[in-house]
């Protein structure tokens, strides 16, 4: 018999349910003929008195019957509570000897004292995810914590509706499990939770903040997992080449990256996600096995969205380009343009200018807005290979503004070059000439104008 | 998912109240009452289709010797209607539990029924249902602070309730 039991012990595995471990396990044991009719009357009569009991403990014992939905219930949660004890058991064969060997009161008791540490231990990681918090509006994850969470251990009743979960869970997680019910599923909730508020926790939470305004103007009524957004979006950077914390990613980094993935094999891609993987590891210095595990896992789902957006050309709506509050964004003024006719001297005479130092000068006295230098760039004075010293002399807002106007005006998703006016591909060119620093600095700045 | 407490059998609960009939026959012997086995098993029956009509479950022998222990020394209980009397009275214990919401104990139930049937409906089930327990069903529900209070007006008068009953 043991050695049958130890060999069919995989086989039996799938067929258990974890919501419903005590029944599924009965049924299994009694179908493959492990537990034998004896057996099985004697595990009857004991649920019988342990419920005769419990009904008891019930009613106070005033009275000796109840409604039948009460009966159902009470008798789920005993299932629920004998299931603890027997799942709590080493292995699958160890808490099949139990159930043969031990008084069914004896694993309801042992159940009920696993209910109660399990439920302190709850209340434990219900601070912790107090503690670690996130610094957000999102109400969904507001309200889960400060309502839903509480009111699942003020409602919980441990001895006559163990196997239910009350409370208020709204918030949804990245990776959540369905076959869980009880206090099971709370702690499996809030752990999980807390390996996202710890990883949350690597990353500035204005940037958080910005890139989930930067998903939606509503995303603090919507229903997403936060975590999942800062994780795409930092696996976006990694894949940008970028380094540091920041979550900040442009259409330049977006096109880089469909450069960079599109037309893989399906193995050399995920070489590449398990390599960037390794990276926000690396990066963020990550050593909490758990917290290894769950962002494994969940890089697991955003590389299928990744190849997704790929294909159809819509990674900018899987990489968020962050969205400002707007007292931080910078409204940006121009001077005042030239007259017409003023203006069309400057260009004849930068046009005449036989070196490029003498062309600067004039637009460094004579041109005081952004509009006009575009104007010039476009007016057929300036030669292709002056473009770059003439970017040279102008500092990183003079460099920010020329990227704005660029993004707002062009698409940067846009391969065809053709529509792309000169100096705007001298522009590209001289940009991808920067320093890595700097490259992002202007970025950010350009995020921040507005026009 | 299979109930595996479905399949216990009636046979314990019969042969646990005929050990406590057989004490209260000893007990009413003085008043000609008595049960047999055949009456218990007939009983035991009649309850479990009370249950199963009311909706409610029992474990063990449940009511059913409180109900006949209380009972057997009513002056208006006699062999001749003694099992066809419990089994009225089962009847609608049963369906007063559910119609009081559970928050009437056993003994409080059973106490009340027998001092309205010995007493203001001398005998007559139908009075003590109609008026008496739906009067503590309506007293449950709104909340009344002594569900077993019947000074209140009652919507039907005696006279009209005892026509009805006739009818």
């Amino acid at each position: 018999m043991g050695n049958s039991i130890i060999n069919k012990e995989d086989a039996l595995r799938g067929k258990l349910s974890n919501e419903h471990y005590f029944q599924s396990l009965l049924e299994v044991l009694y179908s493959n003929h492990i537990l034998s009719n004896d057996e099985m009357q004697r595990i009857q009569l004991q649920l019988m008195s342990i419920l005769n009991e419990t009904i008891g403990y019930y009613t106070k014992d005033e009275s000796s019957s109840v409604r039948e939905e009460t009966a159902a219930q009470i008798t789920s949660s005993i299932y629920y509570t004998i299931g603890l004890s027997l799942k709590n058991q080493p292995d699958l064969k160890e808490a099949i000897n139990t159930l043969q060997k031990e008084d069914l009161k004896y694993l309801f008791a042992q159940g009920e004292e696993i209910l109660k540490s399990k439920t302190h231990e709850c209340r434990m990681l219900h601070e912790n995810v107090l503690r670690t918090r996130l610094k957000t509006g999102n109400l969904a994850y507001i309200d889960t914590l400060d309502y839903g969470i509480p009111l699942f251990f003020k409602q919980y009743d441990a001895r006559f509706a163990s196997q239910e979960t009350p409370g208020s869970i709204d918030y949804p997680l990245a990776i959540s499990r369905e076959d869980l019910a009880g206090i099971d599923y709370i702690e499996d909730y809030l752990s999980r939770l807390l390996l996202e508020n710890k990883f949350c926790a690597y990353f500035d939470g204005k940037e958080i903040e910005s890139l989930l305004r930067g998903y939606s103007k509503d995303s603090d009524l919507l229903l997403i997992n936060i975590f999942s957004l800062v994780l795409t979006n930092f696996a976006g950077c990694i894949l940008a080449g970028k380094v540091g914390n920041s979550l900040e990613i442009n259409q330049e980094e977006r096109k880089y990256i469909k450069s960079q993935l599109d037309n893989l094999s399906q193995e050399a891609f995920e070489d590449m996600m398990k390599t960037a993987k390794e990276k926000i590891f690396h990066q963020l210095d990550i050593e909490d096995k758990d917290l290894m595990r769950y962002v494994d896992r969940t890089i697991g789902i955003i590389t299928k969205e990744i190849r997704r957006h790929i294909e159809r050309d819509t990674l900018k709506n899987l990489f968020i380009t962050l969205k400002w509050p707007d007292s931080k964004r910078v409204k940006f003024e121009d001077g005042e343009s030239l007259e017409d006719s003023f203006f069309r001297d400057i260009t004849d005479e930068i046009r005449d200018c036989s070196s490029v130092e003498d062309k600067i000068e004039i637009i460094k006295q004579e041109l005081h807005s952004m509009r006009d230098l575009i104007d010039v760039f476009e007016a057929d004075c300036i030669f292709a290979d002056e473009f770059e010293d003439i970017f040279s002399i102008l500092g990183d807002f003079e460099i920010s503004l020329l990227m704005k106007y660029i993004s707002d005006e062009v698409s940067w998703d846009n391969d065809d070059a053709d529509s792309e006016k000169e100096w705007q591909t001298e522009f590209r060119i001289y940009f991808d000439t920067l320093g890595e620093e700097r490259r992002n600095q202007i970025i950010r700045i350009s995020d921040e104008i507005e026009l | 998912m299979k109930d595996f407490l479905s399949d216990a059998s009636n046979s314990v609960v019969v042969r646990q109240i005929l050990d406590e009939v057989s004490e209260i026959n000893k007990r009413t012997s003085e008043y000609n009452l008595k049960l047999s086995e055949k009456d218990v098993q007939v009983i035991v029956e009649h309850k479990a289709t009370a249950l199963r009509n009311t909706g409610r479950v029992e474990f063990g022998a449940g009511v059913i010797t409180k109900i006949i222990s209380e009972f057997s020394d009513s002056p208006y209980i006699f062999q001749q209607d003694y099992v066809e009397k419990i089994n009225e009275l089962v009847e609608i214990f049963y369906y007063y539990k559910n119609e009081t919401l559970d928050q009437i104990g056993d003994d409080a139930l059973i106490g009340f029924m027998k001092n309205c049937f010995d007493n203001a409906c001398q005998g007559n089930i139908e009075l003590l249902r109609h008026k008496y327990l739906e009067k503590v069903a309506h007293n449950v529900k709104f909340d009344k602070p002594d569900p077993f209070d019947m000074e209140e007006d009652l919507e039907l008068d005696d006279k009209e309730l005892e026509d009805e009953v006739e009818e």
